[in-house]
């Protein structure tokens, strides 16, 4: 194989890893642009399968133009991020179908340093952490077989070694290093994905898609108050349409009711969302910077979470003075004329009844009497009075059906009542005590308001399916085909098999730590740690750190100076391998009398010139005579001349 | 100096035509005090050259033809009992002359072979007791068929060694056999004519002004890698010694010096590469052009 062949089949590798990594990021670049850069991918194969010609610099730039209006078109200015980085895909494929020399292929190699990376932005949990170390040894395995031709095999080995030697200083420079916030920070990437969503309207839906991304993870402190149901309250929907169930304009208001601290403090650590809105259990305030608590008692950010955070909890109490006019009105809203059933149901009971907890008595009844039932997969109901028909036909649903229902009645008996949507329950780790809520675990339900004690909260999917509060979804018996029917291909979907969930455990642990300890390793934990290793001497260490490091590299600099200069070239020699590499060949490994062949040969207005400067350098090099001072003038003058005329 | 070197090799290329780089290096191999090796069919000239040799360089000349049944006496000489006297006379062999043409070693006995070579690292002689030096200069050409002729004794690795230089001079081309068809070279009878141009004192000073030529550091350290590439690269069964890195340097002067120049360069180690390691890797005489520029292709010069 001819030595183009194989540096083809260098770029060919690099062009698949961005077709892989533009398939896994499909959520966020979207079907053109992956697309796209598939084809991309076949037409490399097709150069390097010789099947067509390698393009010229106009194709190239016709691509390159092609490129660019794709991702403009498909992806847009609305989102910036994932516009930058599918620019940067698709430049960095173009630019191997482009390369033909080993410095092209260098520098596509070097670019990849930065691209691979790139992929952090979109997910940052422990197993893209994987894929992208195995993308950068298998980067530095290609430039260490580009520069030095070293077999793949060693080639890895010695790649991955070179990482390895570069992880305890990576360590040290995470632990001693001051933290400094960021000057400037990238806008999060948009999340396109499944779970929560700022409007509901249930019936629509029939088939609830659902996925086992994780959402956030929690360690819970080990008391009384902390015992499951876990209802994690993210959003509250007040304002009802009709049809939908949507968040009011005062989600982001900050909470202006008077409060008492209830309970003891938790940790939540979320997962990077693209959204402001944050998890926890009841109200709650929070005492990290940037979070904020709003009227309705959750927590929500000024900016979308681009990065996984964790946060502190304080579970607090709202001491207010109830629901005032406007607030009582958006509560108890309904549009005129819908669901006439359940609007007779809901009058009758409140006929019946003297308080709200007796009319709540009576739904419970109405719902556990005509054998309604839990499930994923409900037939769509896209009717005006949808309830109705979800009471009196259908009678199957998930959460929103029933919160819904709920909702519309205890509003048709003049009762407050709002949606609110969040997760439910969370897979409980024994080893290291913490809590992961998935996207399937997301659950709405209802809250009403009682005059003069507050909300209170509702889960009438607890009255159809009990076994739902005990635990995580995923644990839920009865419904255990449909749930994996729903999941697709993870490995979640094998946790019947003991190995496969035992492995799955291990990640999730793994990825646990991960998160805690380096995602979200900040100033605090850091003086923490350092703390405990150094005791009081810890808070001069950072410091300390950069000065060594500046040493370091003072004198890094001096000895590499030194070694330069031991290294360095005589200028003759220096001056004869430039003009060697005016022609082809490596003329610089042979005799100076056969360069001088060859260069005449190729430049013979020169040769005059040539032969001088071959006398001059071959007395400076072998003879024992030095040359004169103007004899070496004469020899730098005469090489710079033959390279200047032989560049023309 | 140079006009010496010059006026040799010019009068024996009356002799020999078209061979001039052959010539030049059995002139660097008398320059370095070494001997020759010349490795032929029958009938290209070996003969010629080295009796041409020994005549202008002023030399006294004896001819051996190797055959198998050739005993060592018979090159070293025997003691013989001189009656009028009642003693031992050492009758000296012909090995004690200037120059000696061995004609086609490789058919003596080995017994032969060794007694002619321990000779020729000694430059003496051992009889009976007493120890006899040889002339000086004390030159041996030797000539050697192919090793596929039959009836050859091969020469060891060892002995081969011994052999500063290995040429062979090869076919002449077109135009020089046209002018040997037509005679117009010196006829082998006019050989005694050649102009004697050098003196004993003459070559003494030459061979010292080999010594005297600027060997830089760069291409002494070209010749190490070229003897290391031998030696590390696998390539090779029979590896350079340092003895053959010796030769290498004084050759690379010696050449340098009858190209008129008093320092080396990189092509006068090239040019007498492949004469001075040859026979020391074991590698035949048709291959051996192939062999000197891959390793020339794998060491790059060092300037």
């Amino acid at each position: 194989m001819t030595s183009d062949k194989l540096l083809g089949g260098q770029t060919l590798l690099t062009t698949l890893l961005y077709g892989l990594v533009s398939l896994l990021l499909f959520n966020s670049f979207g079907l053109v642009f992956t697309c796209a850069m598939l084809l991309i991918v076949l037409f490399k194969l097709a150069i390097y399968r010789s099947l067509v010609q390698g393009p010229s610099e106009k194709l190239v730039n016709l691509l390159a133009l092609t490129v660019i209006l794709v991702v403009f078109v498909a992806i847009g200015f609305s989102n910036l991020v994932e516009m930058f980085v599918s620019l940067l895909l698709g430049a960095c494929a173009l630019k191997t179908i482009q390369a033909k020399t080993k410095k092209q292929a260098m520098s596509v190699q070097l670019l990849n340093f930065f691209v691979y990376p790139c992929f952090f932005i979109f997910s940052q949990n422990v197993l893209s952490l994987l894929f992208v170390l195995v993308l950068l040894v298998v980067n530095l395995a290609q430039m260490l077989w580009i520069e030095h031709g070293i077999a793949l095999r060693s080639a890895m080995r010695q790649a991955s070694r070179h990482l390895l030697l570069a992880l305890p200083l990576a360590a040290i420079m995470v632990v001693l290093l001051p933290k400094v916030s960021p000057f400037w920070q990238l806008p999060g990437a948009n999340k396109t994905q499944t779970g929560l969503s700022e409007d509901i309207d249930p019936f629509e839906i029939s088939e609830l898609s659902r996925s086992d991304e994780l959402v956030f993870r929690a360690i819970l402190p080990d008391n009384a108050q902390m015992k499951p149901p876990f209802y994690w309250r993210t959003l509250v929907h007040d304002n009802y349409d009709g049809t939908r169930w949507r968040v009011s304009a005062h989600h982001d208001l900050p909470l202006q009711a008077p409060y008492r601290a209830v309970g003891e403090n938790y940790t939540v650590i979320a997962r990077a969302s693209g959204k402001t809105w944050l998890y926890s259990l009841g109200q709650a305030k929070s005492s990290t910077r940037g979070v904020n608590t709003n009227q309705f008692g959750t927590l929500f950010m000024q900016k979308r979470l681009s990065s996984s955070m964790e946060y502190q909890v304080t579970p607090i109490h709202t001491i207010g003075p109830g629901l005032v006019n406007w607030q009582y009105q958006l509560n108890t809203a309904l549009p005129d004329s819908i669901n006439p059933l359940a609007t007779a149901l809901a009058t009758q009971w409140d006929a019946k009844t003297n308080n709200t907890a007796e009319f709540i008595q009576q739904m419970k009844l109405y719902f556990v009497q005509n054998s309604f039932h839990y499930s994923l997969k409900p037939p769509v109901i896209s009717d005006r009075n949808s309830i109705d028909r979800f009471l009196t036909e259908t009678r199957e649903g998930f959460c929103g059906h029933y919160a819904a229902s709920a909702a519309f009645m205890l509003r048709a008996a003049g009762i407050p009542a709002r949606l609110v949507s969040g997760y439910l329950g969370g897979e409980y780790n024994a080893e290291r005590g913490y809590y992961s809520v998935y996207q399937y675990d997301a659950h709405a339900w209802v809250e009403y308001y009682v005059p003069q004690q507050g909300w209170y909260r509702l889960d009438p999917t607890a009255w159809v399916a009990p076994d739902r509060l005990s635990g995580s979804l995923s644990e839920l018996t009865a419904l255990e085909d449909e749930f994996k029917d729903n999941l697709g291909l993870s490995l979640m979907s094998y946790s019947n098999l003991a190995l496969v969930n035992w492995v799955r455990l291990q990640i999730e642990q793994l990825d646990y730590q991960w998160t805690r300890w380096v995602l979200n390793f900040d100033q605090q934990k850091q003086s923490r740690l350092l703390r405990d290793l150094f005791g009081h001497y810890h808070k001069l260490l950072p410091g300390l750190s950069v000065f060594l490091l500046l040493i370091a590299i003072f004198v890094a600099r001096f000895w590499y100076l030194q070694r330069k200069q031991v290294v360095r070239l005589p200028e003759a020699v220096r001056l004869h391998h430039a003009i060697c590499r005016l022609a082809e060949g490596e003329l610089h490994k042979i005799t100076p009398a056969q360069a001088l062949q060859v260069l005449q040969s190729q430049y013979p207005n020169l040769s005059q010139e040539l032969a001088e400067f071959n006398q001059y350098f071959v007395k400076s090099r072998f003879s024992q005579a030095q040359l004169t001072k103007s004899e070496a003038t004469r020899m730098k003058a005469l090489g710079r001349l033959i390279i200047k005329k032989a560049k023309k | 100096m140079n006009k010496t070197t010059q006026d040799i090799i010019s009068q024996l290329s009356e002799l020999i035509l078209g061979k001039e780089e052959q010539i030049r290096l059995a002139v660097v191999c008398l320059l370095c005090k070494g001997h020759l090796l010349i490795e032929d069919l029958p009938g290209m000239g070996k003969t010629t050259l080295s009796h041409g040799l020994a005549n202008v360089l002023g030399l006294s000349y004896q001819r051996v033809q190797f055959t198998s049944d050739l005993l060592p006496a018979d090159i070293t000489g025997s003691s013989v009992f001189n009656t009028s006297q009642q003693s031992f006379d050492f009758h000296p062999g012909p090995i004690f002359s200037q120059v000696l043409l061995a004609d086609e070693i490789n058919r003596a006995s080995p017994k032969t072979q060794s007694a002619l070579l321990e000779a020729m690292e000694e430059r003496q002689v051992t009889m009976d007791g007493k120890t006899h030096p040889l002339p000086e200069p004390f030159f041996v050409i030797a000539t050697q068929n192919p090793l596929h002729q039959s009836g050859t004794h091969p020469l060891p690795e060892s002995q081969l060694d011994r052999f500063f230089l290995r040429i062979s001079l090869g076919y002449p081309d077109e135009h020089a056999e046209k002018s040997l068809i037509l005679g117009n070279n010196l006829q082998r009878q006019s050989l005694n004519e050649l102009t004697c141009v050098l003196d004993l004192n003459a070559l003494a000073t030459l061979q010292q002004a080999v010594l005297d030529v600027n060997l830089s550091d760069s291409v002494v350290q070209y010749i190490i890698n070229l003897v290391n590439f031998t030696r590390y690269s696998g390539q090779f069964s029979d590896p350079l010694s340092p003895r053959a890195s010796i030769a290498l340097g004084l050759a690379t002067r010696a050449y340098a010096l009858t190209q008129s120049r008093d320092y080396a360069l990189p092509d006068d180690v090239q040019a007498v590469f492949a004469a001075v390691a040859g026979h020391r890797l074991n590698i035949s005489a048709n291959e051996l052009n192939d062999v000197v520029k891959g390793i020339f292709d794998n060491v790059a010069v060092v300037l």
